[in-house]
């Protein structure tokens, strides 16, 4: 009569033991975590209510005063945030569609697939500030001789020089080197669609394209949307290959808002300030990641 | 194994205790240097050694990372500044003195031996936080060899600058190879310190009361630009410093403008390269100055353990045989009394500054940020030849800059 319910009790109880070891052991991550992440969010939050100069302990509490400046009276942010905005779609456009079309080709039966695999994850393994400045050398004494070679007036001149063409320059730097990752995520996920499907597809008599719309692309959409996000997330906080090639210029048509809040805390002494940049920065970056993973969330095979 | 692992520990742990209880004997400084280039670096370097010999109880570190300033400027953020440092003359170091960051040399018996005009130019609010050692000057280079194969004198005033640049247009040869991809900004300010030796017009402006059209700097500096980018090397657009030196060097352009701090890599380059320095002729036919910056200064931190013994090193550096010591390696002007200075190249900038013919570079009077920010503009002004663009830029760049 008794057996059951202590068995049940017994049965609690090392559940809840059990809970109690799962608990410990997340603790150092939880502890890390908000020691190293949340803590300097909040602290960041509430420095950019003063008017911190980042140099010494002196500051008044200001209130909203950064986040309405940056709204209602700051040209630079706005050019910023255009320019980024303008740079992120570019961006997301070239790995998604580069960096699809790769993991298509790599994920075929050929000859020498792991060497053509390895040739293109080569470039992610270089630092970005590295790149940039490689590039920098390949924009002014390069490209602009075989532009005149050529005989075309636009690649005669340094690129990264040209107020509308920098964009460009910086742009095709960040492929060249960003769209590695993303082509290895999306053959991983080409190779988790169960090759049967598209057998049965075939049998059914779908042709490539239909086999595409409702096999591939429903089976990739969780790897898309993590590309997305990572993509997103590089082109609206893009900084070193910017740094490297042009640090904002000619004449500010490349200044990024990293850029901008690289300057005004260290150039301009005024962290608050590029604490309040940041922060809306990153509220629009959740934003638009939230909106997408809703969006892609949707669309995908359970 | 695993007893041996354990006696190896051990052995360690022994051995860093020990090396600890040696260090203690010794007093060990920090000393965070504002420079990179190889021959301040090297000229630093040796005279720590030298310190560090005649010094036994005392061992300063020199600590050699790239970008300190920024190292620096977030370490005092933290109220953890090394004890000793390298400065250049901003408006930053300003806030570390205002803040109580930085000790107070004031009445220092060592300062005695710098000179004295350069010691009053670094006062802040009537105190002495940092010792000044040596400037950099900006003016024109010159490459002498084309200048001669072309008969053509050395500019005085804008005048013969501009006639030199035609002689040598008619001759094939680009009147200037410029740093103009993300430089414009320096020579803009250092110009612009040359037209006016104070911000009073920029104030004015910030202040609604004058029209950008009316600065005598700002009108000064944009027509003078326009007058340079007539004969500049076009590729001069992508070139950053490095890509400028090389169109220089390759006889892509006769002149460059520059600071004395190129000359170290322009004779690292070419060894025999026959070149000048002389000072940039001044677009308003008012005197040329040689605009100079006071580029290396030495500071304490307030919170140093060792106050004394960091005083001691900053003795050591007023002597004139050490500052001697750093500038025949380090190549610029020295202001410690007594140091002799004598660089073939530089010989009519010395001249012109002996004859007190020097302006002060405004970036330390402007507000920290405005010449980055003012330069986009000048950037705009080469690229386009828009001057009404220019004073308009210029006019909300000054008046975010003053008035927020």
């Amino acid at each position: 009569m008794t057996a059951v319910p202590r068995k049940k009790a017994r049965q609690h109880t090392m559940r809840r033991e059990q809970a109690i070891a799962y608990t410990i052991m997340t603790l150092p991550g939880l502890v890390l975590y908000c020691v190293f992440l949340i803590l300097p969010i909040l602290m960041g939050l509430y420095y950019s209510l003063t008017d911190w100069t980042g140099i010494g302990n002196k500051f008044n509490f200001i209130g909203l005063d950064n986040y309405i400046k940056v709204f209602t009276n700051d040209k630079r942010f706005g050019n910023a945030l255009v320019f980024n905005l303008r740079y992120t779609v570019y961006l997301v456009i070239g790995i998604v569609v580069i960096g699809f079309m790769l993991a298509m080709l790599l994920n075929r039966e050929m000859k020498g697939r792991s060497f053509f695999r390895t040739l293109y994850f080569m470039p992610a393994v270089l630092s970005m500030i590295t790149i940039g400045l490689v590039f920098k050398q390949v924009y002014f004494y390069v490209l602009p001789s075989i532009g005149k070679a050529v005989g075309s007036a636009t690649f005669s001149e340094n690129i990264i020089a040209n107020r509308q063409l920098a964009i460009y320059g910086i742009l095709f730097v960040h492929l060249w080197q960003g769209v590695a990752l993303p082509t290895l995520l999306f053959l991983s996920g080409l190779q988790t669609i169960p090759v049967d499907l598209y057998e049965a597809a075939s049998i059914d008599g779908a042709n490539a394209w239909h086999q595409f719309k409702s096999i591939t692309v429903p089976y990739i959409l969780p790897t898309l949307s993590v590309v997305l996000v990572l993509a997103v997330k590089q082109g609206l906080n893009v900084f070193d290959y910017i740094n490297s090639m042009t640090k904002g210029g000619p004449g500010g048509a490349t200044t990024s808002i990293s850029i901008l809040i690289w300057q005004n805390a260290w150039e301009r002494n005024r962290f608050s300030y590029a604490i309040a940049q940041a922060v809306i920065t990153g509220l629009i970056i959740a934003l638009i990641s939230f909106v997408q993973i809703k969006y892609t969330d949707r669309k995908k095979v359970d | 194994m695993k007893k041996f692992l354990a006696l190896l520990l051990a052995a360690m742990m022994l051995l860093s205790v020990a090396s600890f209880a040696s260090a203690d004997d010794v007093v060990e400084l920090e000393f965070l240097y504002h420079k990179s280039e190889t021959d301040a670096m090297n000229a630093m370097q040796a005279v720590i050694n030298q310190f560090n010999e005649e010094n036994p109880g005392i061992k300063v570190n020199f600590v050699q990372i790239p970008d300190a300033a920024t190292v620096l400027q977030t370490r005092a953020t933290q109220n953890d500044l090394p004890d000793m440092f390298g400065v250049t003359t901003s408006t930053t170091y300003e806030l570390m003195f205002e803040n109580g960051l930085i000790m107070d040399l004031t009445g220092q018996p060592f300062l005695d031996n710098v000179e004295a005009s350069t010691l009053a130019l670094s006062a802040y609010q009537g105190k002495i936080y940092r010792m000044p050692y040596s400037l950099s000057c900006y003016g024109l280079y010159v490459r002498t060899d084309i200048f001669e194969e072309n008969n053509i004198e050395l500019p005085e005033t804008w005048e013969d600058l501009m006639a030199a640049c035609e002689k040598l247009q008619a001759a094939g040869i680009y009147g200037f190879g410029l740093p103009d991809k993300d430089m414009v900004y320096q020579r803009m300010e250092r110009m612009m310190s040359m037209l006016a030796n104070n911000d009073d017009e920029f104030k004015a402006i910030a202040a609604g009361e004058m029209d950008p059209h009316d600065s005598k700097v700002l009108k000064g500096y944009a027509e003078a630009s326009l007058d340079i980018a007539k004969y500049t090397n076009p590729e001069s657009k992508g070139a950053g410093y490095d890509e400028s030196y090389q169109l220089f060097l390759n006889k892509q352009a006769a002149m460059t403008i520059n600071g004395q701090w190129s000359l170290g890599t322009l004779l690292g380059f070419d060894p025999d390269l026959k070149i000048a320095m002389i000072p940039l002729p001044n677009p308003l036919g008012e005197q040329s100055n040689v605009i100079v910056s006071i580029d290396t200064s030495f500071c304490i931190s307030a919170n140093t353990k060792h106050p004394e013994e960091c005083l001691k090193f900053m003795e050591f550096l007023s002597k004139t045989e050490t500052a001697q010591t750093y500038t025949d390696t380090e190549g610029s002007p020295n202001v410690i009394k007594g140091v002799v200075y004598n660089v073939k190249e530089l010989e009519k900038i010395n001249d012109a500054m002996a004859a007190g013919h020097t302006a002060l570079s405004l970036n330390a009077v402007w507000p920290s940020g405005l010449r980055k920010a003012l330069g986009d503009a000048a950037t705009n002004l080469i690229l386009d030849g828009d001057l009404e663009a220019f004073y308009a830029d210029a006019q909300l760049t000054i008046e975010d800059y003053y008035n927020n």
